[in-house]
């Protein structure tokens, strides 16, 4: 019996893990999704995830945020964080919506020029507010891809009124956007949020920019996905960053608070399935390990 | 709607279809994949720089701010071949100016950044007490482990070497621990970040099935 197993167990070590790992993944996400209709009416999915202080103080910053005013969105993400931070970024322009805020977004890398864009579409879709009651000029607009890194964050932060000189569509904004012919410096918005994926040589972009700004007063909270929480997280309690929203726990209770009809405790569910299956396939594999004596 | 009508929807996941098929074993339809994607970037690139670079910069000149015509001078010296003794050493013109500017901007965000703003913030008071006056114990904790973090990652870093006392390398090896534990952590957000786009892929594989079939 002894012998038996310990063959099964040593044919099972043989497999390199991440050949193991991925044929699992998928029969799982499968699995999951086929089950997860059936049982949707059934099974009421609820997020176990209470709102840390330093989330609060995000909710309180977008609650507090007069109506009329405006925003500035720095959109630094492209596709490889799409799934994470652009939930998040519909929430947030539901919010902001719903409250009549305008919002300037603005872009810093060249993958985050169209993010903003289905952001947008995303918000329309899920029903936050009518197409007709978001209108590009009047509610929202692009500034377009700023070239430079910290360079452009130098250049949005003190020469914002040659920043919003043209829009993404070469457009003249002063002329054709009641929107940003309100705005003359920064200090103008009532907010500037980042969602971010990467760093600019290594410093995240809404510190650059704050460092920047000097003693204009401007609030300034981020949204980063999870691969850019380390570099996030030592300025949390900073004077450069007024809130942090870091990584999909915070974004998806972020997302519960404000626009509950993204569902987003499907995701977080999925998750929280796909990480449990993750340690237990590494316990499994290192328990065979030290069954087989296998030392590779 | 049905999703299948919609072309992009499909090329979508072929290609992602494609992609995952690599996870198995590189073959054809994968290195396709590969070989489209990268063509698509450098194009989509390509478009992104025109339109945000060289166009306004075309535009501005044809206005009459002849300004613009240093960097387009400094971008063609960049281009002198390198075997050209009398003119090559007038490529390090351009490339010394990026680098000045560069770093001119950098070291006061690094300085405030990573420097002024990181002791600020360590300096945390050792006994949290809340409105009441009880003894916060989870803060108390989090504040007397972000000393010994602190301490000993730089007894690791910067006092720690070969002859040192018996004091400073065990600290340092209590440092050396927490470094580990931040790259780990930083490793398993990286990590953790990739399964959320990896789980995003499979729900628009299986939304996409779902209405077309």
């Amino acid at each position: 019996m002894r012998t038996f197993f310990k063959n099964i167990s040593s044919a099972i070590a043989r497999i390199p893990h991440w050949g193991l790992i991925f044929p699992i993944l998928f029969l799982m996400l499968f699995h999951y999704f086929a089950i997860f209709d059936r049982n949707k009416d059934e099974k009421e999915l609820e997020l176990h995830a209470v709102p840390s202080e330093n989330e609060m103080k995000v909710f309180q910053i977008v609650d507090e945020l007069p109506q009329n005013s405006k925003v500035l969105i720095l959109v630094n993400y492209g596709p490889e964080s799409k799934y994470e931070l652009e939930s998040a970024m519909s929430a947030l322009i539901g919010v902001l919506a719903e409250k009549n805020i305008g919002i300037a977004f603005a872009t810093m890398i060249p993958n985050g020029v169209e993010s903003a864009f289905t952001a947008v579409e995303r918000s329309i879709e899920n029903g936050s507010f009518g197409r007709e009651r978001f209108v590009y000029g009047h509610e929202y607009t692009h500034l377009g891809f700023i070239v430079g890194g910290n360079v452009a964050t130098y250049l949005i932060a003190n020469n914002f009124d040659q920043v919003k000189e043209r829009d993404i569509f070469d457009s003249s904004t002063d002329i054709h956007q009641p929107l940003m012919s309100e705005i003359g410096n920064i200090s103008e918005f009532s907010a500037v949020f980042e969602f971010s994926s990467q760093t600019f040589d290594g410093v995240p972009g809404i510190v650059s920019f704050a460092v920047m700004l000097k003693d204009k007063n401007v609030k300034k909270v981020a949204f980063c996905s999870s691969d850019m929480l380390s570099a996030y997280i030592p300025f949390r309690g900073s004077l450069y960053l007024d809130g942090l929203i870091g990584g999909f726990k915070s974004i998806a209770v972020f997302i519960h608070e404000f626009q509950p009809s993204l569902m987003i405790e499907k995701q977080y569910d999925m998750l929280s399935t796909i990480l449990f299956y993750i340690i237990g396939l590494v316990i499994f594999s290192n328990l065979i390990k030290l069954v087989t004596k296998d030392k590779k | 709607m049905n999703i299948f009508n919609d072309v992009g929807t499909i090329t979508a996941l072929v290609l992602t279809l494609a992609v995952f098929s690599g996870f198995f074993k590189p073959n054809p339809i994968y290195r396709f994949a590969e070989s489209l994607f990268i063509g698509v970037s450098a194009g989509y690139f390509a478009v992104i720089w025109y339109f945000s670079i060289i166009k306004p910069a075309y535009n501005s000149a044809l206005s009459g701010d002849l300004l613009i015509l240093i960097p387009l001078l400094a971008g063609l010296l960049l281009f002198i071949p390198s075997n050209d003794a009398s003119y090559s050493k007038l490529r390090f013109l351009p490339a010394a100016f990026i680098v000045i500017v560069t770093t001119a901007i950098n070291i006061p965000v690094y300085f405030s950044a990573f420097i002024q703003e990181m002791i600020r913030t360590s300096i945390i008071p050792l006994f949290s007490f809340d409105k009441s006056g009880a003894l916060q114990i989870d803060m108390t904790i989090n504040a007397l482990l972000g000393i010994i973090c602190i301490t000993s990652a730089m007894m690791f870093l910067v006092a720690r070497h070969k002859n040192s006392s018996r004091f400073v390398n065990t600290t340092g090896e209590i440092g050396r621990f927490f470094i580990l534990v931040a790259i780990g952590s930083a490793f398993a957000y990286t990590l953790l970040s990739r399964l959320i786009l990896f789980m995003g892929k499979i729900e628009f594989i299986m939304n996409a099935a779902k209405i077309g079939f």
